[in-house]
């Protein structure tokens, strides 16, 4: 050994086995491994590593890819499953419902009276995914026709109801439908769409769970939901898009709708 | 009034396509590595690229698409990681029914062999640092993004785990028929 007449820092050896050194360290760093038989000998299995490493496992690269694993396969696939689902969960419904009665009921139904949150999401989270696929008969009443759409569900449910403006978070209004809910009570249901097609919905429902509680966030799949509770009013914003673009989302239906009676 | 179900171009969305095309053959040889299963790896990638294409409307046409991809496989490498921790995952490497990842001819020489014994002797965290430098020859920027650390953890990680797998070399090589 000799000392240490070359000041090198551990991470710079390996940018120099990696070629990852700046250009100008490269004689420094150089100099210090042919003077250093320690420093040489390192440098020299961290190569042979890389090595052996290529040599391992390189070869999956070169394989012809699978059918299976192409892109546009699996967007097919997945497109398919959306529009099928919908139709699977009612076929299963329809299967319990003729198997005799509700034995699966509380498993498959979350029951209003245990957890009201949570049965306002399961109805919010199904009327997204039911309606928000469809492309020529996402709603009832379009939004050109704004004025009749909020005039007939407010009435319907007896409330004022507002269409939240949607726009700073780049969701234009679709348009909004009546939708059953718990007991034969109507709910309300509003559409949004962004630029590239991404759809969120509005979800009103007249429900009286006595209670009163702060957001709360479920997913189902890909579909996320925030569902607040007012003591008569069940209220939950659905959307296949990320947590927080849909919190910022659910603040304004919240600060819209909120204030109504 | 018309509505569009997709309003993406059709110019963006086969961008995206292209880029994931792109980067299966760099996804596979990892997952490989990830793993040493063949049929196990190509699952992670399938996966991968699933959670990528329904999250398309996170994709960054300007960022790395690359990282973006392998912090997804990270990401769910970690997850099944976690849940089958309780299961044995020993998997003998000559138990080879056709499925098994299996050196290429040319790496058959011992020498190959003791390297893959010792790698899976590393901490996951270590390996992966070596995999992506080496194997995919990532700047150590790129690693960092892709695992979310820093670069400096990153260094650190590549040289604790070359110096491990360089004594467990110079050791003589770990027990070829219990690989984990």
């Amino acid at each position: 050994m000799n000392g240490k007449p070359y000041e090198i820092d551990e991470s710079e050896l390996h940018a120099w086995v990696d070629g990852q050194l700046a250009e100008e360290r490269r004689a420094a760093i150089e100099a210090a491994v042919a003077a250093d038989d320690a420093l040489a000998a390192r440098a020299r299995a961290y190569r042979t590593q890389n090595e052996e490493i290529r040599a391992l496992f390189g070869e999956a690269a070169l394989e012809p890819v699978p059918r299976h694993l192409r892109p546009h396969r699996i967007a097919a696939r997945q497109n398919r499953r959306r529009w099928l689902m919908p139709l699977a969960a009612s076929v299963a419904w329809l299967a319990i419902g003729l198997a005799g009665g509700w034995f699966g009921h509380d498993w498959l139904h979350p029951d209003p009276a245990v957890d009201p949150s949570r049965y306002v999401a399961s109805q919010a989270l199904s009327a997204h995914r039911v309606y928000a696929v469809e492309v020529r008969h996402p709603v009832e009443v379009f939004a050109d026709e704004e004025a009749h759409l909020v005039k007939w569900l407010s009435k319907r449910l007896g409330h004022e109801i507002r269409t939240p403006d949607l726009s700073s978070q780049g969701f234009r209004l679709v348009g909004g439908r009546l939708l059953p809910a718990e007991g034969g009570a109507p709910a309300a249901q509003f559409m949004y769409e962004n630029a590239a097609g991404r759809r969120v919905t509005v979800y009103v429902s007249l429900y009286r769970s006595g209670q009163e509680t702060a957001f709360r966030y479920q997913t189902v799949d890909d579909v996320g939901a925030f569902i607040w509770l007012e003591p008569d009013m069940g209220y939950a914003v659905a959307g296949d898009i990320p947590r927080e673009p849909l919190l910022a989302v659910s603040r304004i239906v919240y600060d819209t709708l909120e204030v109504r009676q | 009034m018309t509505l569009r179900k997709n309003g993406t171009s059709t110019e963006t969305v086969d961008l995206f396509f292209d880029q994931l095309e792109r980067w299966i053959p760099n996804l596979r040889r990892y997952a490989r590595a990830l793993t040493r299963d063949r049929e196990q790896a190509d699952d992670l990638v399938q996966d991968c690229l699933e959670r990528a294409l329904s999250r398309r409307h996170l994709w960054n046409e300007d960022g790395n698409t690359r990282a973006w991809l392998f912090t997804i496989m990270h990401n769910i490498h970690a997850n099944d990681t976690r849940r089958n921790s309780s299961r044995p995952a020993t998997v003998p490497i000559e138990d080879d029914a056709g499925h098994q990842v299996r050196p290429p001819a040319q790496a058959m020489r011992i020498a190959g062999l003791e390297t893959a014994a010792a790698l899976q002797e590393l901490p996951d965290e270590q390996r992966q640092v070596i995999l992506l430098v080496a194997l995919e020859g990532m700047s150590y920027g790129e690693v960092a993004e892709t695992l979310g650390i820093a670069q400096g953890t990153v260094m650190s990680r590549l040289s604790r785990g070359r110096e491990r797998l360089r004594r467990m070399m110079e050791d003589g090589a770990p027990d070829l028929r219990i690989v984990k």
